[in-house]
């Protein structure tokens, strides 16, 4: 499905005058298009997702998903991961992924098979019944990222969905998602900080920065897949990003990395 | 490391008992000690020994059980009439913010009035009968259900009911599976302090008008002149007191099951 977000903005209110989190906010995404936006903390990453999924509201511009509107749009269709794992904490693992289900005339049969399968998917057999508290952090947002996979969203927003995990895990992670792509051809955006992971995963990287949150550049990432962290090409976009953020006179770029 | 970690825990809880015990002990020694040798009045502060010749002699001809069932039997009722209004209002006012805004002058003027103070308006609108002392009850019970079940029902946390406005779950679906649950250990907490204050409320309430209960018996021993008996009522008071609060603490261990895997929280 593809995305389009046209000269968006966005305002807050906290006080009488309100506060422009996003600004000129123009965005062409391509079915199965995975899309990476970085930027610092509070340039309105996760505004943005919650404006695509419909939670908000934008005060100017359009954004069309596939004809609709955000609020028209079925939630089996587009689905959100989030930074927290979000589980419900009286909930088991097995009823955590039920729950995901937004289909509402499915037959109990064909529900326990979908509900397992996906269990299995994201490694987590033996722990059906299992709470969310018995879990390490990497196994909850397993739990979570198959909660939101089930309903097989044609588009998926993930708003810093590794960000409070260990290396390992998170580039498992990573290439689990990837292979969700390789077989759904799934159109993912992708907020991160990290940069590396932006670059890894990412047809393209959206630079964005604060106050108000605008769109400062994008980038083409033209690496062929399977990528190599340690490639030549991979550093090259990772030099052009980092001088992006923090200009071209940085005295020691690889230091940084 | 397992083995031995699982074993320490019923240790633990043996030498947990032990000391609990210790104090209890200690001071009824201290106190047949002190009536051995005539320490205190024995008109006001009993020997262990009479007591234990009253409490067999009102265990044999019932009238104990019979006191205490008549006041529980109250308890019960208004409890139940009482937290069932407190929490069903308490979701309401938590879920709908005009109606809390309706509520929140009303709620802050009468909850700081202690509910005995009100016994002597409930004996003059109800009479002495059953009907007063299952208001002051219910009341007793009604603020602490009440109040906890407001503060949990706001409690709910909003990232919850994201990922189930996300899912496209409807209102019916966020109450039951997400609100509701958040507040479930502050609805415990309203419905333990208010059997607790029910508890206290069915004691005054016979203290001050009734020919039967656990708070007459200990008025009916002060006039008679029966401080063993006295002292029956006041420590079966407690007693009772602690066996529902365990007996509360093990349904919501049960109906709370998630917060025991979180460890720690050993309820209060
Ligand atoms: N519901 C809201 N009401 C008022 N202001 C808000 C609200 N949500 C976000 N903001 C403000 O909008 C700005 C952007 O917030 P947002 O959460 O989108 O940032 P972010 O880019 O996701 O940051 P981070 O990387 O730290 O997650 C912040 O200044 C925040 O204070
Ligand atoms: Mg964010």
């Amino acid at each position: 499905m593809a995305l389009e977000v046209k000269n968006v903005r966005k305002v807050f209110s906290i006080n009488k005058d309100g506060i422009e989190v996003l600004k000129d906010i123009n965005l062409n995404i391509k079915d199965g298009e995975i899309v990476s936006v970085v930027g610092s903390s509070g340039c309105g990453k996760s505004t943005l997702l919650k404006l695509l999924i419909g939670l908000e509201d934008v005060t100017e511009g359009d954004i069309t998903i596939n004809e609709k509107k955000p609020y028209e749009i079925d939630s089996t269709e587009v689905g959100m991961i989030f930074q927290e794992a979000r589980l419900f904490p009286w909930k088991s693992v097995y009823k955590n992924i039920e729950f995901g289900i937004a289909r509402k005339d499915i037959p109990k049969k064909e529900k326990k098979e979908l509900v397992n399968h996906y269990i299995e998917l994201v490694g987590l057999k033996g722990f059906e019944n299992a709470l969310p508290d018995q879990l390490s952090g990497g196994m909850k947002q397993r739990v979570s990222i198959a909660r939101t996979l089930i309903n097989k969203p044609k588009i998926l927003l993930l708003d810093e969905p590794f960000g409070a995990l260990d290396a390992f895990t998170k580039i498992n992670l990573q290439n689990e998602m990837l292979n969700i792509w390789e077989k759904e051809k799934t159109t993912m955006i992708i907020v991160t900080h990290d940069i590396d992971e932006a670059i890894y995963l990412g047809h393209k990287v959206v630079v964005m920065s604060p106050k108000p949150g605008i769109i400062q550049k994008e980038f083409k990432i033209d690496i062929s897949r399977p990528r190599s962290r340690t490639s030549d090409d991979f550093d090259y976009y990772r030099k052009k990003i980092y001088k992006e953020f923090f200009g071209e006179n940085i005295a020691n770029i690889e230091y940084i990395i | 490391m397992k083995s031995s970690n699982s074993k320490r825990i019923p240790d633990n809880r043996i030498t947990a008992f032990i000391i609990s015990i210790i104090l209890p002990v200690l001071i009824i020694a201290l106190w047949a000690v002190g009536s051995d040798n005539n320490w205190f009045n024995q008109s006001i502060i009993p020997t262990p020994h009479k007591i234990n010749l009253q409490f067999s002699k009102v265990i044999e001809d019932g009238s104990l059980l019979k006191h205490i069932t008549v006041s529980f039997v109250r308890v019960i009722y208004g409890y139940v009439i009482g937290a069932l209004a407190g929490v069903v209002l308490g979701i309401l006012v938590g879920l709908f913010s005009k109606l809390d805004q309706a509520f929140i002058l009303l709620i802050g003027v009468l909850r700081p009035i202690p509910p005995i103070a009100c016994i002597p308006l409930f004996i003059l609108a109800l009479g002495i009968g059953e009907d007063s002392k299952i208001a002051l009850i219910f009341i007793g019970a009604f603020w602490p259900c009440l109040l906890n079940t407001i503060t949990g029902i706001k409690q709910a946390d909003s990232k919850l009911i994201e990922v189930a406005k996300v899912l496209g779950k409807g209102k019916f679906i966020i109450l039951k599976d997400i609100i509701l649950p958040s507040a479930l250990p502050s609805i415990f907490t309203g419905l333990r302090l208010g059997i607790s204050t029910a508890w206290s409320c069915v004691v005054a309430a016979e203290m001050i008008a009734s020919s039967v209960g656990v708070g007459y018996l200990i008025m009916y021993a002060r006039e008679m002149s029966k401080p063993a008996l006295l002292f029956i009522g006041i420590i079966a008071i407690g007693i009772i007191g602690l066996l529902i609060d365990l007996f509360m603490q093990f349904l919501q261990d049960k109906i709370i099951f998630w917060e025991l895997s979180r460890g720690g929280k050993n309820g209060t």
